[in-house]
């Protein structure tokens, strides 16, 4: 009894420990200035990734394998099995990342160098660009590079790879790129006094929603990229019914509905009528969203959910919470999911 | 402030203003800001969006000096902190710029 007592707290211990392999099962990584696995089926953290770096995205490869995650100090490849970085790709501060629908190309965003930055601001100078570049996955070498504002916020990527977007809320812009980096198009979607956050492209890549809020309303412009309405319909507006600041979007897998995390709030929309389907208000900032594959459910962080740490909540199609699970010692911001 | 006794034109009208004294106001393509320094909304409501939620937020899409350094000087600012709520005394020094 005593040596199965034992064995029980070793197998608790190894669960949580740096660099163990994670169980079977769907897992939800999520990270602030470290990554912390966890097991949706079981409601438990099964592995943890120390870094003392923070992350500002994750992507996972569509085969499941590696983990690719950038952070104020780089470009990482994780083992998704082995919970342990394999690759530091880059050592430049390394902001939104965007995979190609096989997973075989990567795009990254670059800041630029902090004492480039000082020395433009000390001399009321322009601030120097950052750099887009895309990465073949299957080494991780560079494909093609080119210079983005140094504003660039988020980047998203065609299923084919062939297109990339990326967000420069500054400027209210969202320019749209050749894989070469060719400048095919400039998206003005936004005044100055309105805020442009982090976007989502249709699985199909044929739709782009960028959010916007400003201090009357917050909005998804939904931009039509197949060309199937007229020019003058090309952006459509669609109201959120309030003016909270919004986190996080994403489409389902299948592309049937969006997903927005704004404060205190999550609201979906079909992507068919572009109606709301549901509206929930939460007591908490739910900042980051992932719609399970194949599930009306979703998963989202929330780096305040109890008094001391944060959490996940799983919600079913209607934005109730079904599951919850507290991250000890975490504050997640960001949350991708294994395939 | 009962303790406090106006002595000029001035300090009077301010011992008799009946106004709030939260504001909320907002930068124009950046996080809500707040006067005398909590959080409050456009309303005056309190407490919209905890700045444990928000702060990173505004690190990553502002030049906000005054309060949140901004992750193009500051890049690291943020990697001592993996939870906010215990960790926050890492993030009330901003190095000096030199």
């Amino acid at each position: 009894m005593k040596s199965t007592r034992f064995v029980s707290s070793l197998v608790a211990l190894v669960l949580v420990l740096p660099g163990v392999a994670v169980a079977a099962g769907t897992t939800a990584w999520v990270s602030s200035n470290h990554i912390q696995v966890v097991d949706l089926d079981a409601g438990k953290v099964v592995g943890k990734i120390p870094l003392k770096e923070f992350i500002h995205d994750m992507e996972f490869h569509p085969a499941g394998h590696s983990v690719y995650v950038s952070s104020s100090k780089g470009l990482r490849v994780a083992d998704a099995s082995a919970l342990e970085f394999t690759q530091r790709v880059s050592e430049k501060t390394t902001g939104a990342l965007a995979l190609s629908a096989d997973g075989s190309s990567l795009a990254a965003l670059h800041l630029p160098g902090r004492e480039s930055v000082l020395a433009a601001r000390r001399a009321k100078q322009p601030l120097p660009n950052g750099t887009l570049v895309v990465y073949d996955t299957a080494g991780m070498t560079q494909t093609s590079s080119f210079p983005i504002s140094a504003n660039a916020f988020d980047v998203v990527m065609s299923p084919n790879g062939e297109r990339l977007y990326v967000l420069v809320p500054h400027e209210g812009s969202v320019y749209v790129h050749g894989a070469d980096g060719t400048v095919i198009e400039q998206l003005r979607l936004a005044d100055k006094d309105t805020m442009l956050s982090k976007m989502a492209l249709s699985p199909d890549g044929s739709t782009l929603v960028v959010p916007a809020t400003n201090a009357e309303a917050s909005w998804l412009n939904e931009v039509d990229l197949a060309q199937t309405r007229s020019a003058e319909d090309r952006i459509l507006r669609g109201e959120l019914g309030h003016a909270r600041r919004i986190s996080a979007t994403a489409f389902d897998d299948d592309g049937s509905g969006i997903y927005v995390t704004a404060i205190r709030s999550m609201v979906k929309f079909d992507n068919t009528t572009r109606l709301p389907v549901s509206w929930k208000g939460y007591p908490t900032n739910f900042v980051d969203v992932a719609p399970l594959p194949g599930s009306d459910r979703s998963v989202m962080v929330a780096p305040t959910f109890v008094k001391k740490n944060g959490g996940i909540a799983i919600v079913d199609r209607n934005g109730t919470v079904v599951t919850a699970v507290e991250l000890t010692d975490m504050s997640p911001f960001v949350v991708v999911l294994a395939p | 402030m009962s303790r406090i006794k106006a002595i000029n034109v001035k300090a009077q009208k301010m011992a008799e203003a009946t106004t709030r004294d939260v504001r909320g106001y907002a930068f124009s393509d950046c996080c809500a800001s707040f006067a005398p320094g909590w959080e409050v909304g456009t309303q005056d409501d309190s407490d919209p969006c905890p700045w444990k939620s928000d702060l990173t937020l505004c690190w990553n899409t502002c030049y906000w000096m005054g309060q949140v350094p901004d992750h193009l000087s500051y890049p690291d600012w943020f990697d001592e902190c993996g939870n906010v709520n215990s960790d926050w005394r890492t993030l009330c020094t901003v190095p000096d710029n030199g």
